[in-house]
């Protein structure tokens, strides 16, 4: 018989800017009775455990927070993956990308045996292929493994659209989908405040000119402010805290996340229903011709980069193989 | 005559890791419908505000972030002062002192006339010495003037002793006192759990080095600062808190730094908070030797004052 589980607990790989803020936002917003945050840089993870906990010592603290290791990660409920090499100077994407494949593979090394009931959320870059490597890699079903992708572009469309039609974000049903990257795109044929469609609420305004406009913004935003202060971390932390509640509470919610489509062989973002097992079900989305084909140009540059990246990862592979012999 | 403002806002000074973190809590447990960040470092403050923007565009989305001048800040009901310089590898302490009053008086000068119940929370440092010249610069009412003092000291103490009582921290009463730096101490004997003098409340064989609890508490920030650069999530946290002790007035006892009387300067007692900022301050027991503390404390911050 199953032993009864005492208590539920999130675990975070990465102790940077984006991990600790959404350690502080889940200690802020309790939904679990414990947070591990995970990092080989000891220090570090060690002054930002100290510095989180002062602010669990209140009276509506209940969560509490600790450094743990990769073992103990694997037995969370949800593991959350912010860790992530940082672009060097000059660095072309393909190298990162490299790095970012073997710190995962590493990760999952350590994480083992997982458990068979955790999810895994991705949240560092690029996090669709990420998502899609985590997939075999982890070994986890489907489900269970997604990546934040669009979600946090879908937020920052929502404010600037409740800007244009001066009505509250949350009244606004919008999706950036596709690519979390230059490739994503604004399903406008599906947007509306509530039952009413965009063209009717904001009618005249909504020109071509206006849609490139938010385009360019909500694509743009994060560098923008990685260019002014280094990160960002509210907005993605924001975010990651409300994915782990709609996974721990089961809540089914819809939401943009990054998850395998299987017509299109890549994760990418779509509407999907999630709750306690992960992606329980993508939401079906009915897309006009134009963004069809923007959803198409997305999914043929994420399968490029993916099929590029398996190469180089099996030539590695090969290369080490062979060095093994050799020496 | 002016519009009655409609609905509640909180001006933060200082787009820095610490002023941006107390918004981000503000942002998480919604207190006032407006938040100001007010900084003359636009890219970083304006980058800053996106980012926290960013957090409102779901869940809570009825607290506004925005850009603000100073003299929008004085017309808020709370104003968060977190600007100050850090200190330099060999600046002495009065030097840094200088320069952060210089940081102070020119902003309270921007930010003037204030609000007639604007309450100011300072959080830079030196923060008991950055409270009582607030006041001095500001005329505010003293009781509308509040540094964070020794709070975050007395929730790290708290944190500490909740490990060795096996409590949570919040059922334990204990503080830190006096100045929020090197001569800050512990009130053990108004220390308690439940009701019951902590020495009475622990489990048998936990023993209590006292000494080595106020010391490491007194340098946990330090330790902090080394290994990540700064602190900001558990000030963030305690300054969000009072900011909501202040707007619900919530009359709950924090010990905060705020003017006394009888010192001639301000340091961090019990006190209770509420929409007025600083209700009345607690009547402590102190016994002999932390009698003798807080008069050491007192004296030396009239020293740093009067330098």
């Amino acid at each position: 018989m199953a032993e009864q589980r005492l208590k539920t607990s999130i675990a975070i790989l990465g102790s940077g800017d984006v991990g600790a803020t959404l350690a502080y936002t889940l200690l802020q917003n309790p939904i679990c009775s414990e947070v591990i945050l995970v990092d080989p840089k000891r220090e570090l993870l060690e002054a930002q455990v100290r510095d989180l906990g002062d602010a669990t010592y209140g009276g509506r603290a209940a969560t509490k927070i600790r450094a743990g290791t990769h073992q103990e990660a694997g037995q969370a409920d949800i593991v959350v993956i912010t860790a992530g090499a940082k672009q060097k100077p000059d660095e072309s994407r393909l190298s990162l990308l490299r790095r970012n494949l073997q710190i995962l593979s590493s990760i999952f090394t350590s994480m083992s045996p997982i458990s068979p009931h955790a999810i895994l959320l991705l949240v560092a870059n690029p996090v669709d292929i990420l998502t899609y490597f985590a997939r075999k890699l982890s070994g986890l079903p489907e489900s269970q493994v997604l990546g934040t992708g669009t979600s946090l572009d879908s937020a920052r469309l929502r404010g600037i659209l409740a800007q244009k039609a001066q009505v509250s974000p949350s009244s606004i049903d919008a999706y950036v989908l596709g690519e979390h990257g230059e490739s994503q795109f604004v399903a406008w044929s599906n947007a509306s405040i509530g039952s009413t469609p965009l063209r009717l609420a904001l009618s005249q305004h909504l020109t071509d000119e206006f849609k490139t406009d938010i385009e360019t913004h909500t694509r743009g935003a994060a560098g923008a402010i990685i260019a002014a202060k280094g990160c960002t971390a509210y907005g993605i932390g924001n975010v990651a805290a409300s994915i782990c509640k709609y996974i721990l509470f089961d809540s089914r919610t819809v939401r943009p996340l990054s998850f395998y489509q299987t017509s299109l062989g890549c994760c990418l973002s779509m509407p999907a229903v999630i709750g306690r097992k992960g992606i329980l079900r993508a939401m079906p989305i009915q897309l006009d011709g134009d963004e069809q084909k923007l959803l198409e140009v997305c999914a043929e540059g994420l399968r490029a980069v993916i099929e590029g990246a398996e190469k180089e990862l099996k030539a590695d592979d090969e290369l080490r193989h062979a060095l093994e012999k050799h020496a | 005559m002016p519009d009655s403002k409609l609905s509640s806002s909180i001006a933060i000074v200082g787009a820095g890791d610490v002023g941006a973190t107390i918004a981000y809590s503000l942002v998480m447990n919604p207190v006032a419908g407006d938040i100001l960040i007010v900084d003359p470092k636009e890219e970083v403050r304006d980058a800053q505000i996106q980012d926290l923007s960013d957090a409102t565009f779901h869940g809570n989305t009825s607290t506004q972030v925005r850009a603000g001048t100073h003299k929008e800040a004085g017309q808020c009901d709370i104003i968060v002062f977190t600007a100050g310089a850090k200190q330099k590898q060999g600046e002495s302490r009065a030097d840094l002192i200088g320069r952060n009053k210089s940081i102070l008086e020119s902003a309270i000068s921007d930010m003037q006339p204030f609000a007639e119940k604007t309450i100011l929370l300072l959080v830079a440092n030196p923060v008991d010495v950055i409270t009582y010249f607030a006041q001095k610069y500001s005329n505010l009412p003293k009781s509308q003037v509040i540094g964070s003092g020794t709070f975050l000291d007395s929730a790290r103490l708290r944190g500490v002793l909740a490990a060795k009582a096996e409590v949570s921290a919040s059922s334990i009463d204990a503080y830190v006192l006096g100045e929020h730096g090197e001569s800050q101490f512990v009130a053990w004997s108004a220390a308690s759990i439940g009701g019951v003098p902590l020495e009475q409340t622990l489990l048998p064989n936990t023993k209590l080095d006292k000494d080595a609890i106020a010391e490491d508490t007194k340098n946990k920030a330090t330790s902090i600062i080394e290994n990540k650069g700064a602190t900001n999530y558990g000030i963030g946290a305690v300054a969000a808190s009072i900011c909501k002790s202040i707007l619900s007035d919530q009359r709950n006892i924090r010990p905060v730094s705020h003017y006394q009387e009888d010192l001639g300067v301000c340091l961090s007692i019990p006190a209770v908070i509420g929409r007025q900022g600083l209700v009345r301050t607690i009547e402590m027991r102190f016994n002999e030797e932390e009698q003798g503390k807080l008069k050491k404390s007192a004296e030396a911050l009239k020293e740093i004052i009067n330098a």
